[in-house]
């Protein structure tokens, strides 16, 4: 449980979601389809700047904070308030290694 | 310059007797720099802890100080001014 965080929104490597929870403070434009397929792509071109494979991209707005964790070939977004404990929501991915191990699995059985 | 300042006195605190890692981190919890066995991906959970010290008494102004003490050692924690240090201490 991190303050301030309103959204995990798991998806694949296109923006595409897998598994969303969110509760009901997520700001709306975090609903369109074009921040979550944004977010894969600025993932996707950000390793490719040479510097090896983009773990993480923090990008903070006026009131939200957008974290998207490169998970290959999942993509973990959370939505939080732009003062939210970064690095706590950071930390969260070690706590969600299992579910996301689970998902990647069931997704290369289809 | 900032970050060449507070290695400066991280290198410092190091030199004290039974000190050893310093970690230190943003008002966001990310870290700015660490060394010794403080750990980088400790940054949020230090801030978190000192958040909800803070709650604890809202009334009082000063920042709090915590030390959280294990058989391994302690962690003492302390912000200013948007700046959490976590010094961790041997027993000995």
């Amino acid at each position: 449980m991190v303050d301030g965080l309103h959204a995990i929104i798991i998806t694949d490597r296109d923006g595409v979601p897998v598994l969303k929870v969110a509760d009901e403070h997520l700001p709306h434009a975090a609903m369109q389809p074009r921040l979550l397929a944004t977010a894969a792509m600025a993932v996707e071109q950000a390793n490719k700047l040479g510097v090896s494979n983009n773990k993480n991209i923090i990008t903070v707005y006026k009131n939200h904070q957008l974290i998207s964790i490169n998970r290959q070939p999942l993509i973990v977004n959370m939505i939080a308030n732009a003062n939210a404990n970064t690095g706590l929501i950071l930390s969260l991915e070690a706590d969600m290694q299992e579910p996301l191990d689970d998902i990647c699995a069931a997704l290369e059985l289809h | 310059m900032m970050e060449k300042s507070i290695e400066k006195l991280m290198d410092e605190i190091m030199t004290n007797p039974g000190v050893n890692g310093v970690v230190c981190t943003d008002a966001q919890g990310l870290v700015v720099a660490a060394q010794g066995v403080g750990r980088k991906s400790t940054g949020g959970q230090m801030t978190g802890v000192l958040d909800l010290a803070r709650d604890l008494h809202p009334d009082v102004k000063d920042e709090p100080i915590v030390c959280i003490e294990s058989d391994a050692g302690s962690l003492l924690l302390k912000s200013c001014d948007g700046i959490t240090i976590g010094i961790h201490k041997t027993n000995s």
